[in-house]
């Protein structure tokens, strides 16, 4: 295991409220995965389609390749949340979870409204 | 620059496995493998071959892997995903969609991004990564993949590669081939095809039968109001 100062619910705290707690949000603003620094050397990337297979990938190809060729970002951690919001809103999608360090699956939901007569 | 890249895909190209397909396993995603994914998971080069020549048949052609062929593909090699830092250090981001595949690949992927994003990256890029023309004819059976994945999604590319149970039982002759055929696309998930009705809510099948709203408006309020019945 890494030895990161934080527990996977830590992540999935401040993945869901990093916009309040104003941690930089480091890809598009409407993308469905999205990456946020936690602390220096330290981002996650979650939402819907991030897979364990992008961070096994990740994690053999940082492993094998040069580093005075090309870096690739080590996977210090990948784990799935599949009880969060999203999911008890009954919205369906591929494999959730992260890479880098992190995920839980993408907290922002739309609820269905109620259709009046 | 296109240097660098092209030594850093090579670095990424030299890892070999017998595996294919994603690295911890799963289905595969590339826009390669249709929107929904491969849809099965590769579990040896043979499934990888079948998924192929399955596709490949209906434009009558046919392709080989070997084992020994299967490299890292990154399979989105563009500028979008390569980062140089204050150092001038290179990086690769976006390892969605990496496993390992025989190296025409990657090139296809690279060609195919190219293609999308209508630009080139660098000067001939393919060329410099130094591609053999083996490899440059496979990348047409490739495409030929991707034309077949993007006009046949969901029930119709079902229809096209499963032979239905009526059709088995009819050849008695080549059961056993069947069987095996049957076997292989197991991993394929078959899509459950349903009729109208149940497809439709049934709030929409019994809206001819409400009565119109004015009517209802109009027959609340009579109730409400003084009448006759209730002065």
């Amino acid at each position: 295991m890494d030895t990161l100062p934080f527990t996977d619910d830590d992540i999935v705290h401040l993945c869901q409220h990093y916009r309040v707690l104003q941690l930089p949000l480091l890809s598009h603003e409407l993308s469905g995965r999205r990456v946020v620094r936690l602390s220096d050397g330290i981002i996650v990337k979650f939402g819907l389609g991030v897979t364990q297979q992008e961070a096994s990938a990740q994690q053999l190809a940082s492993k094998h390749v040069d580093r005075d060729v090309l870096r690739i970002p080590q996977v210090y951690r990948f784990f799935e949340r599949p009880d969060s919001l999203f999911w008890k809103a009954g919205c369906r999608g591929s494999d959730p979870g992260a890479d880098g360090l992190g995920a839980t699956r993408n907290v922002h939901t739309r609820r269905r409204g109620c259709e009046r007569d | 620059m296109s240097i660098r890249v092209v030594a850093a895909v090579n670095a990424i190209n030299s890892i070999s496995s017998k595996d294919p397909g994603p690295v911890s396993g799963g289905v595969a995603h590339h826009s390669l493998w249709s929107e929904n994914g491969s849809g099965m998971t590769f579990r040896h080069v043979h499934h990888l071959e079948v998924y192929l020549n399955q596709r490949l048949s209906f434009f009558q052609r046919e392709t080989h892997i070997r084992e020994e062929d299967l490299r890292l593909c990154h399979m989105d090699v563009a500028p979008r995903n390569f980062m140089i830092d204050p150092q001038g250090r290179l990086y690769l981001l976006d390892w969605a969609t990496a496993g390992f595949f025989p190296r025409y690949f990657e090139l296809w992927a690279i060609e195919f991004t190219q293609t999308v994003l209508g630009k080139s990256f660098g000067p001939e890029m393919i060329q410099n990564l130094g591609a053999t023309p083996e490899e440059m004819a496979e990348l047409e059976t490739l495409t030929l993949v991707y034309r077949y994945n993007s006009r046949f999604t969901g029930y119709e590319t079902n229809k096209h590669l499963s032979p239905s149970p009526r059709e088995l039982k009819n050849n008695d002759d080549d059961d056993d081939e069947n069987d095996q055929k049957l076997t292989k696309l197991g991993d394929i998930k078959t899509t459950k095809q349903i009729s109208l009705w149940q497809a439709l809510p049934i709030r929409a099948i019994l809206q001819p039968l409400r009565i119109p709203r004015a009517i209802r408006l109009a027959s609340y309020r009579a109730l409400r109001e003084p009448g006759p019945w209730n002065s």
